[in-house]
């Protein structure tokens, strides 16, 4: 493979990620918005278990609307890292950086959407899509619905606003988890996995529908997934974890235009050329 | 389900036609008609206890059993009556006695499930503060409530106050065990949800943990009323002053009513059972309705 067949659709850089480097499509006028360097987490064994190296050594930079996949096998730490940028989990060594300061707990600038949806059972859908409003606490009622509704009808829930979620569809639920968090407008999405749990139909719509989403939202997505496709049809950049504990080995950008075919040739090569490239498939 | 309308900011009529017309197809038929006609299952109930009546009323008349040791149930009706009305002595003790009781259990149960309920939160978010209660939980749930009425009639008298404090004793404890257990089992992604939207403990505590638990903090409520009821009755008959059904049971063995016994049996029963079907009724209004508890219906 040479790195000509490779120029119309991505872009590699191998090793360190976080330095310097040309970026094709967003330019280093691009703000970074956030910065990892060398993180390493540990979890402490309990109950008399040894402790986990989750996370050996990872740097990267994150800049402002680029859709970032973590794609990795299985238990390699790509949740742990969006944990940890999540402020849910701290880094043990190393520093994580947000918009310049260090990541104190999660806020609202944060919205993470996970693969078991999350929603609250006891509201509906509505009540569900309206939570973060109402938490922000400067909202009407009206207002809050309003808003509320209008994320009802951009992610396909019409009908479905006073519908209890135990009784929604798997790709249903994971709508209304995304439509709860995008109405509060967070400057980050974190997603985990998000249609590991969905029919391929339902996942398929989904990867299209999040793919507009981007496009338009002022929002910086970070997705975390084992399925290479699911990576090349969504991200601006794709980083590549080893098995655990982690470390990043490939940082490769994806520049072709979205929404993408999963079965169009440029994509298929990608995908090709992804999969020669990591060697094994991180799916098994 | 004071947090239903918070739950739906400014949701249209039609939603509560929605959640209603749910609510009655979980508790009734799946036609909606358990409005209009009793449901199948009460019909069954009430046939069931209706000739258990009857047997019991035949056994009684026929003579077999000796109207002293049981007493029917129309003897019982007689009594009822009697005790209800104005000649009894003192005037209305029936009425007189169930209110006396159910205010001490409820009053009791209150206090018991404001102090309670945090208590088992607090312990069950903070490793720290579980380890210097949680021991004392144990040990008061291995002590007896009887055990402990005679420290509280040398505390408190042999008046109302040792009655009210049995019930929040007693109810105390399992309450705090359930929502210990029940909080620490909430998925931590509910709670990273919420503070993701920048929830303030307050808001986590109303619209995340307590509905989250709301299954084994009913549980614990149940099983604390429980508790309470049974000790309650009994305390009530060593505290020989304050009246209450308890009181009014144990009087009436020293003179050898069994009609008073047997009345006062049958209202303890169906008080308790008023009191079960209010928490099922809980149930079947939140953990049901939303879907995260199986309706128990075969
Ligand atoms: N709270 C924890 N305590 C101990 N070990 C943990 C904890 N959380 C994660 N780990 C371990 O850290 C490693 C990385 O876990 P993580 O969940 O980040 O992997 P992942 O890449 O998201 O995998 P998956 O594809 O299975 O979701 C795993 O070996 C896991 O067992
Ligand atoms: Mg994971």
């Amino acid at each position: 493979m040479t790195a000509g067949t490779m120029e119309q659709g991505m872009q590699r850089t191998s090793g360190d990620v976080s330095s310097e480097r040309p970026d094709a499509e967003l330019g280093a006028a691009v703000p970074k918005v956030i910065e990892a360097r060398h993180v390493r987490k540990i979890f402490a064994g309990t109950h008399g278990e040894p402790a986990v190296v989750a996370i050996d050594d990872i740097s990267f930079d994150i800049r402002r609307r680029e859709f970032t996949v973590f794609l990795g096998p299985s238990g390699c730490g790509k949740s742990t890292t969006l944990h940890m940028i999540g402020g849910f989990e701290q880094q043990t060594e190393g520093s994580l950086l947000l918009n310049g300061q260090a990541i104190r707990g999660p806020g609202p600038d944060r919205g993470i959407v996970f693969q078991d949806f999350v929603l609250f059972p006891w509201r509906t859908v509505l009540g569900n899509i309206a939570f973060g409003l109402e938490m922000m606490r400067c909202f009407t009622r009206a207002e809050i619905s309003e808003r509320a509704r209008h994320y009802v009808e951009h992610l396909g829930l019409a009908g479905f606003a006073n519908a209890y979620p135990s009784t929604l569809s798997g790709g249903m639920k994971q709508r209304v988890a995304i439509a709860r968090t995008l109405a509060v407008q967070p400057e980050f999405v974190l997603m985990d996995e998000p249609f590991a749990a969905l029919d391929a139909q339902a996942r398929d719509r989904l990867i299209v529908d999040v793919s507009l989403i981007a496009n338009e939202q002022n929002t910086t997505f970070l997705f975390v997934t084992h399925d290479i496709r699911e990576a090349i049809r969504l991200a601006d950049r794709i980083l590549v974890f080893s098995p655990r504990p982690a470390r990043i080995v490939e940082s490769i950008a994806v520049t072709l235009p979205r929404p993408r075919d999963a079965y169009s040739a440029e994509l298929l090569d990608v995908d090709r050329y992804m999969r020669s490239l990591i060697g094994t498939s991180p799916e098994d | 389900m004071e947090n239903r309308g918070e739950a739906t900011p400014g949701e249209p009529e039609s939603a509560t036609t929605y959640t209603s017309s749910s609510a009655t197809a979980v508790a009734g038929s799946p036609d909606g008609r358990s409005r209009l006609y009793p449901s199948r299952s009460t019909l069954i109930g009430t046939t069931s206890v209706c000739l258990f009546a009857l047997v019991w009323q035949g056994l009684a008349s026929s003579g077999v059993i000796p109207a002293v040791v049981l007493p029917g149930p129309l003897d019982l009706v007689a009594r009822a009556i009697y005790l209800a009305g104005p000649s009894s002595n003192p005037p209305f003790q029936l009425e007189g006695d169930i209110l006396l009781t159910l205010s001490r259990l409820l009053g009791g149960f209150a206090v018991a499930a404001l102090f309670a309920v945090p208590v088992g939160i607090v312990s069950a978010v903070s490793r720290p503060i579980a380890l210097v209660l949680m021991p004392f939980v144990g040990v008061f749930m291995a002590i007896p409530a009887l055990a402990i009425v005679p420290i509280l009639m040398l505390l408190t008298g042999i008046g109302n106050a040792t009655d009210f404090t049995v019930v929040v004793v007693t109810a105390f404890i399992p309450i705090v065990v359930y929502v210990y257990d029940g909080v620490r089992m909430i998925d931590r992604k509910y709670l990273w949800t919420s503070r993701s939207f920048g929830a303030r403990s307050g808001d986590v505590f109303w619209h995340v943990i307590v509905p989250a638990a709301i299954v084994p903090l009913l549980a614990g409520f149940r099983m604390g009323m429980g508790y309470a009821w049974r000790s309650l009755i009994a305390t009530e008959s060593l505290t020989a002053l304050t009246g209450g059904l308890g009181y009014t049971i144990f009087q009436a063995s020293q003179f050898f009513d069994t009609r008073t016994i047997y009345l006062y049996m049958v209202v303890t029963a169906v008080l308790g059972f008023a009191i079960e079907s209010a928490f099922r009724a809980a149930e079947i209004r939140t953990a049901v309705r939303w879907g995260t508890l199986a309706s128990g219906k075969r």
